[in-house]
């Protein structure tokens, strides 16, 4: 594991642990403030409490609206924070198409932060998707699996490759995407989660194996991937519990 | 005068030059992507807008702002002023249609907005949805997008005791194109914008017609007829304005909006053709409020030249045009029957041939 970011994220753990704001963290930790001795926090206890349970910093924010399979709830990112996320890669014409709005609203706003106009893609109207993709000639792609799938009679008909695809989400069938490599000069996968955003990356080959992003540390911990974060978010993430299975991603230790 | 075809021709000029020089980073911010399909079922149209940076002041005081709009290219332009506009510290969440679901009264409760902007009809839908306590600490409503019926202002002015009501007139293709509502005036009363130049044309005897609008800062467009019908009233208003304009609704010969959906004759008459039940038909559309929830209405009026009726045709028809009719891109009127957006069509018959003006008008709009 790397000292740095250990030391930093150690840190965090020491100033989330007597803010007088986070308090879900104090509640969970009890007296514990040794990092890596620190219980796994799971989605339901820390999202499962109100906003300002969980808001260690204030500062100019979205807050999204988070829906997974079993439960609902907010997840607030300062702009300062969104910008530091590795979603995408910079191009002047980048395009924003996922199958969650609210995911896309934010990612678009990844974009600005980075000083690019992105064009944003209609989740239900491929077919507005598709052709605005053509009239913009985009040279970026920030998607899922779902809408990358959605997109392919554009690449069908493109002449031009795209300098880039970053593919986003927990989880992902290689297989089914390869299709997209003719048409790209880089495919990278990236693992995320909309309340923890990104955290390693790999590219679209024959072997995958995921790289942790810079601030990442990435545990094996009773068979999931547990997250921490050494940046300090308005929700920090410390020892969070992914509910990703370990033995479905190839995972380079941190 | 600048009609779509017009507007179409710029707006892709406009779009080819940007793509081929993007602005630079510090610049973004004040650039969105748009596509506009035409609500009058036109071919897609690129569209660039452009924000001066006066333009994010409404945001000013907002400290927790609720985004509500339709498409998701407006949704984010909103959002991107709000994070430019809002004092720091501030947040905002954007809602889209999927988010009106029995969940949203804990998110909105958790998160605590001090005022909602968006389309009026959309925020009445979020009306439904927010607790008394989290109403309570809405201060401000931005309303735009569509005429306000008096059901939706008394629904609104229930739901938000604390709030001050305020709307704007704007359209995609010109922006800004009133104040925001000074609140002096009735309901779809409006001043016009600083350097934009209202005109209405060939006014009949009630002095109403088409809004004409003319933006100073955009030499390229003059007259742009927005669609909308309006009339100008005389008189200064108790704020120091001087112009007033009443806005009347859509000129209803090709589409309507309502209840958050788009009611397309092109559509309409591609299911009329399609079914093959009637020879030809009239839709009134009207949003009205059902037991505290907005619900659009359709009533179809059918001709056969045949003369044949009977509760079984009605059913058939009510049956088959609300199951392929499309009011949004994605959902039918049978889809937003189930989900209580809409009321179930009602058919009616008429015996007697639909009179035929110089300009037939198939879809009209009842409740304005």
């Amino acid at each position: 594991m790397n000292k740095n970011v250990l030391d930093t994220v150690q840190q965090l753990v020491a100033d989330v642990g007597r803010s007088h704001s986070s308090t879900i963290y104090q509640d969970f930790w009890g007296i514990e403030r040794v990092f890596n001795r620190l219980p796994v926090m799971t989605r339901e206890v820390l999202f499962g409490c109100t906003l300002p349970e969980r808001r260690h910093k204030t500062a100019r924010s979205l807050v999204k609206i988070v829906k997974n399979e079993t439960t609902t709830f907010v997840s607030e990112w300062a702009y300062e924070d969104v910008a530091r996320e590795e979603y995408g890669v910079e191009t002047k014409r980048p395009m924003v198409y996922l199958s969650d709005n609210a995911e896309s609203i934010e990612k678009s706003m990844w974009c600005y932060e980075r000083g690019m106009v992105p064009l944003i893609g209609e989740v239900h109207n491929e077919v507005v998707a598709i052709a605005m993709a053509r009239k913009y000639q985009i040279d970026s792609l920030i998607t899922d699996e779902i809408s990358l799938e959605r997109l392919r009679p554009f690449f069908e008909d493109s002449h031009e490759p795209l300098v880039s695809i970053s593919i986003l989400g927990p989880r992902f069938q290689s297989e089914r995407m390869r299709w997209v490599l003719p048409y790209v000069k880089n495919v990278r996968l990236v693992l995320s989660l909309p309340e923890t955003g990104a955290f390693a990356q790999s590219t679209l080959g024959a072997e995958q194996v995921f790289v942790p992003l810079p601030g990442c540390i990435i545990e094996n911990i009773g068979g999931t991937l547990v997250l921490s974060k050494q940046q300090s978010l308005v929700t920090p993430i410390l020892r969070y519990d992914t509910s990703i299975p370990s033995e479905s991603i190839n995972v380079q230790k941190s | 005068m600048l009609d779509r075809a017009g507007y179409s021709v710029i707006a892709e000029k406009t779009f080819d030059q940007f793509r081929s020089a993007p602005p630079s980073k510090e610049d973004a911010w004040r650039y969105c992507v748009r596509v506009t399909s035409g609500t009058t079922g036109g071919h897609l149209i690129g569209a660039i807008l452009q924000y001066q940076p006066e333009s994010v002041k409404r945001f000013a005081k907002l400290h927790a702002p609720v985004i509500c709009l339709g498409a998701s290219a407006t949704r984010l332009a909103y959002n991107l002023q709000a994070r430019h506009g809002m004092p720091a510290e501030s947040r905002s969440l954007v809602l889209d249609g999927a988010d009106l679901n029995q969940g949203l009264g804990a998110i909105l409760a958790d998160y605590a907005p001090d005022s909602i902007l968006g389309f009026v009809s959309f925020v009445v839908r979020v009306a439904e949805h927010i607790d008394k306590k989290t109403a309570l600490g809405v201060k401000t409503l931005i309303l735009s997008g569509e005429c306000m019926t008096e059901a939706m202002e008394n629904l609104l002015r229930d739901t938000f005791p604390n709030a001050s009501l305020r709307s704007r007139y704007i359209a995609l293709e010109v922006g800004r194109i009133s104040e925001v509502s000074c609140g002096f005036q009735p309901r779809n009363h409006y001043h016009p914008y600083k350097g934009v130049v209202v005109e209405i044309d060939t006014p009949d005897e009630d002095g109403v017609g088409e809004i004409l609008v003319t933006p100073e800062a955009r030499p390229d467009v003059v007259q742009y007829r927005t669609g909308d019908l309006g009339r100008m009233k005389k008189g200064a208003c108790r704020c120091g304005a001087t112009q007033i304009i009443e806005l009347l609704g859509r000129s209803g010969r090709d589409y309507v909006k309502l209840a958050g959906a788009l009611v397309r004759r092109d559509e309409c008459d591609r299911v009329a053709k399609e079914i093959g039940l009637f020879d030809d038909y009239r839709v009134e559309a009207s949003q009205v409020i059902t037991g505290g929830k907005l619900q659009g209405k359709l009533v179809l009026r059918v001709f056969r030249k045949d003369g044949h009726y009977s509760p079984m045709l009605q059913a058939q028809i009510e049956r088959e045009f609300s199951k392929k009719l499309y009011l949004t891109p994605s959902r039918t009127l049978a889809e937003l029957v189930h989900t209580g957006e809409f009321s179930p069509l009602s058919v009616e018959f008429s015996h007697t041939p639909f009179p035929l003006k110089h300009k037939e008008i198939k879809i009209v709009r009842t409740d304005i």
